[in-house]
């Protein structure tokens, strides 16, 4: 799945990757039920952290039922597609949210030394227990919003898997800055978080200039707008849309990335300047 | 051989200048990293973005002009200035707290010729101007072009501005007290969740209180949170002196709980750590 | 004659680093027009390794030792140079490398900290893609001759350090590499942990013939193990030749300690120069071409009441020093 070109890009190597993939989160969660305590404080108190955030919309539709055609109901939707994707980066690729800390301390030697792909390496070998509280809210909302097919629930897990792998890519391209200017894990971390902050509000509302920093920059518009759309009503299209910008945008990482690598310092010299 | 020497307590003037050197010297530590420095206050003006547009198509379907005493414009003003002070809180203290714990800095931390909880308290507010600075600066700019200029009061700049202190005293105090409970627990971070969610439902950093329902608005203002950075928000951008006595009120309540809670916490913390050696 | 498995030739490496100036406004103006710094941190290298060599790195803090070996292993890109390593170029087949090559950061360790060293072994298998019966075969030698067999099942955070980094050396070693890249592997450790690594590894190296390439501050694990030694200071190579050389030219002292029962005034020895005296502590500076540790301890034991004897040998940067001294 993560592989490079020009590589052995073969079907057996992805399959590897996968296996790997899974083998290394259940390691790490096994290791977090080695604190049988916390782990649960985690897990437990997301749900009530996505709960809390719903809340805040539940008190706004009780005032406004409908803001411009939009319910309370799609907004439920909305969060069920964001807490699912946004946990399923944080369980099996946790680690790409550290890439800019692991660039700057040195850290990727680590993974360097082994015979598999960096990049791979770095993300998956972390895991956010506290996400499995996401993706179990996530899955309640997408029930308690209604209307539940099939063909929705079959949409919805397709999308969500989708729009995981863009915000991997997303994180990997800001993340990856770090590489080049030497200091950027907290405005990384900003930007992934004012990528989210859109997912919160009604879709319908955006429009002009703002709308344009969806389609580009912070690429809300297919990671948050399309995915509502083909889950309340089927459209190829759009699924089609999503899935030629997810593409691009992993192609986009990766080279991103590699062109980074060959800046990495490996925490030499960089802490002089610290 | 004890190497702290205590200043006598005459000598207020010292003592002042200690303190607002460690204000000083976080305030610069803060701002050496731009493009992290500068993230935070993007974030914010990136956000009442949003909240015009979301706004305004809210009123405009409503068919309202005013909801709760407020106007479009007032409403993203005072969401700036909740969210420029919100943000400029971060990182949290407790976090700080937390990690002084597990290290074991604090058992040195608490021994220094200088009050633990002042420590923290100036070199917060060091931090946290920094912050604010540039958080307002953006976050003027990009409402005033957003939503355009609105009328503003001596007398609710000036009160406003003094819940807005005080709001800033009464969530270092609740952060502070979060991050104490380290001593106790080993993850504080569901704690702080549950802190930094209640903010945003009941704080008015995304719904501001004058569009909640009645009934709830009522509780809402009751409660710590909505006392922070929401109360002299409102009041800047609309003021009105009842609602001004209310919330003084309030927001003083909760002030006292909260002092005499930190200081009972901490002085049972204190001995914690020496029973454990630090 | 036989081929080179490591071949480094006019190795350079050269880091930029941003000027920064301090406050508010300096941050702004370095954003715009940053001021570069460059250091070079290796400098002309060139060296090369036969199979089945254990070859000591040795050098100073910041002379360039591991940005060599970073290098060597694909971690780093050369700024310009040549390097093979097992007929590899590192920066290019990196993944390739690795499946040879194995190494072991003392500072960074590699087991998972929370559980036990099995669950680390198996996940390594899978990623090195070992055969399953013959990495348990492999497995039983290493956990025999590292004697860690009562170790495996117990969470890493709960070793000693030298149970630790048995266990980390032995996850290095499941895949079998050809070439050994140890990088302070006795760092704080205590004297009998030290000599079981130093002995496993000679062991290693001569009935695996394994190549090992061992970078370290204690002139104790050169002395003990290597047959080589390359020198480096300030990202050049200063020395490259037979440990024995370098014992016999430049480690010619021994730094021992006594503290004595009766006043030290009376101390008399040849071949050893007082370098430092106290009421009742005595600093000797041996040097042990012209007179023995032995010969020393027999002399203040039969005249002096010892209370304690310490032996040091001297720092890396007086024997760099000594290797200046000559050269010029």
């Amino acid at each position: 799945m993560f592989l490079v070109k020009g590589s052995n890009m073969s079907l057996l190597t992805g399959v590897k990757y996968l296996s790997l993939t899974w083998e290394m989160t259940k390691l790490s969660i096994l290791s977090a039920m080695e604190y049988r305590m916390s782990f649960l404080t985690q897990v437990i108190g997301m749900v009530i952290n996505d709960i809390g955030l719903i809340l805040v919309f539940f008190i706004l539709f009780q005032k406004f039922p409908s803001i411009n055609g939009w319910h309370f109901r799609d907004t439920m939707l909305l969060f069920a597609i964001q807490t699912v994707n946004f946990s399923l980066v944080m369980i099996f690729a946790r680690g790409v949210h550290r890439l800019g800390r692991s660039i700057t301390r040195g850290e990727l030697d680590y993974y360097l030394a082994f015979p598999k792909n960096v990049l791979w390496h770095a993300c998956v070998s972390r895991t956010d227990i506290s996400a499995i509280g996401d993706f179990a809210f996530g899955i309640v909302v997408f029930f308690l919003a209604g209307n539940v097919s099939l063909e929705k629930m079959a949409t919805f897990a397709l999308v969500s898997f989708l729009t995981a792998w863009m915000l991997f890519n997303f994180s990997v391209v800001v993340q990856s800055v770090t590489f080049f200017v030497g200091n950027f894990e907290e405005a990384a971390e900003q930007m992934f978080h004012a990528l989210l902050g859109f997912s919160f509000y009604p879709q319908n509302v955006f429009h002009g200039l703002l709308k344009l920093i969806m389609l580009t920059v912070l690429p809300a518009f297919f990671i948050t707008t399309l995915p509502n759309q083909v889950v309340q009503k089927f459209d190829l299209q759009i699924l089609l849309l999503m899935f030629i910008f997810c593409i691009f945008s992993f192609l986009l990482a990766i080279f991103i990335f590699k062109k980074g690598l060959r800046h990495y310092e490996s925490g030499n010299l960089i802490n002089v300047n610290m | 051989m004890s190497m702290v020497v205590t200043s006598p307590d005459f000598r207020w003037g010292l003592k002042f200048f200690k303190y607002l050197e460690i204000a000083k010297v976080n305030y610069f530590t803060n701002t050496t990293y731009l493009a992290n420095f500068l993230s935070k206050s993007i974030m914010v003006v990136l956000r009442i973005w949003i909240f015009t547009q979301l706004y305004r198509v809210t009123y405009a379907t409503a068919n309202e002009n005013e909801i709760g005493g407020l106007t479009v414009p007032m409403v993203i003003w005072g969401l700036m200035i909740a969210q420029s002070l919100n943000t400029a809180t971060r990182p949290q203290l407790s976090k700080l707290i937390d990690e002084e714990v597990k290290s074991g800095v604090i058992a040195y931390s608490i021994n220094r010729p200088y009050s633990y909880i002042l420590f923290h308290y100036f070199g917060s507010m060091g931090r946290f101007v920094s912050n604010l600075i540039s958080n307002l600066t953006l976050g003027f700019l990009a409402a005033f072009i957003l939503v355009g200029p609105i009328s503003l009061s001596w007398n609710g700049l000036l009160l406003g501005s003094l819940l807005l202190f005080f709001g800033y005293t009464l969530d270092f105090l609740i952060d502070l007290m979060i991050g104490l409970i380290s001593f106790w627990v080993e993850d504080i971070s569901a704690f702080n969740w549950i802190y930094s969610k209640s903010q945003l439902i009941f704080g008015g950093l995304i719904l501001p209180l004058s569009l909640f329902p009645d009934y709830l608005r009522n509780i809402a203002e009751l409660l710590p949170f909505s006392q922070l950075f929401y109360s002299g928000s409102r009041l800047i951008v609309n003021f009105d002196f009842q609602l001004f006595q209310k919330y003084l009120l309030i927001q003083m309540a909760w002030l006292v709980f909260f002092w005499l809670l930190v200081g009972y916490v901490f002085s049972k913390g204190i001995k914690h750590v020496s029973v454990n050696g630090g | 004659m036989e081929e080179n498995i490591i071949e480094v030739k006019n190795l350079k490496k050269t880091f930029k680093i941003k000027q920064k100036n301090p406050g508010f406004f300096g941050g702004i103006s370095s954003v715009f027009s940053p001021v570069y710094k460059t250091v070079n941190a290796v400098e002309n290298v060139s060296f090369s390794v036969k199979p089945g060599e254990l070859l000591a790195f040795i050098g100073p803090n910041g002379a360039g030792k591991s940005t060599t070996i970073k290098m060597m292993t694909g971690i780093l890109y050369p700024t310009s140079g040549f390097i093979q390593v097992l007929g590899f170029n590192p920066s290019r087949n990196r993944q390739q490398l690795a499946y040879h090559i194995g190494s072991v950061f003392g500072q960074k360790p590699q087991l998972w900290f929370h559980l036990p060293p099995m669950n680390t072994y198996n996940l390594f298998s899978r990623i090195y893609e070992l055969d399953q019966k013959k990495f348990q075969e492999r497995l039983k030698f290493l956990v025999d001759i590292f004697e860690i067999s009562d170790l495996l099942k117990i969470p890493v955070r709960k070793l000693s350090l030298g149970q630790r980094m048995r266990c980390e050396i032995v996850a290095s070693l499941l895949h079998q590499p050809k070439i050994i890249f140890l990088d302070e592997p006795t760092i704080g450790l205590d004297v009998i942990a030290k000599r079981h690594i130093r002995e496993v590894i000679k062991y290693l190296n001569e009935e695996e013939k394994v190549t090992i390439f061992l970078t370290s501050h204690d002139a104790g694990d050169i002395e003990t193990l290597a047959q080589r030694t390359i020198v480096i200071n300030q990202g050049t190579m200063v020395f490259n030749d037979t440990t024995e050389k370098l014992k016999k030219n430049y480690i010619k002292t021994k730094i021992v300690e006594l503290v004595l029962e009766g006043k030290t005034d009376d101390f008399h020895f040849a071949g050893g120069k007082i370098v430092e005296k106290t009421k009742y502590d005595l600093k000797i500076e041996l040097n042990t071409e012209k007179a023995s540790i032995e010969k020393l301890l027999n002399y203040a034991v039969e005249n002096f009441d010892i209370q304690d004897i310490n032996i040091f040998d001297p720092e890396m940067e007086e024997i760099i020093a000594a290797i200046y001294q000559e050269q010029k």
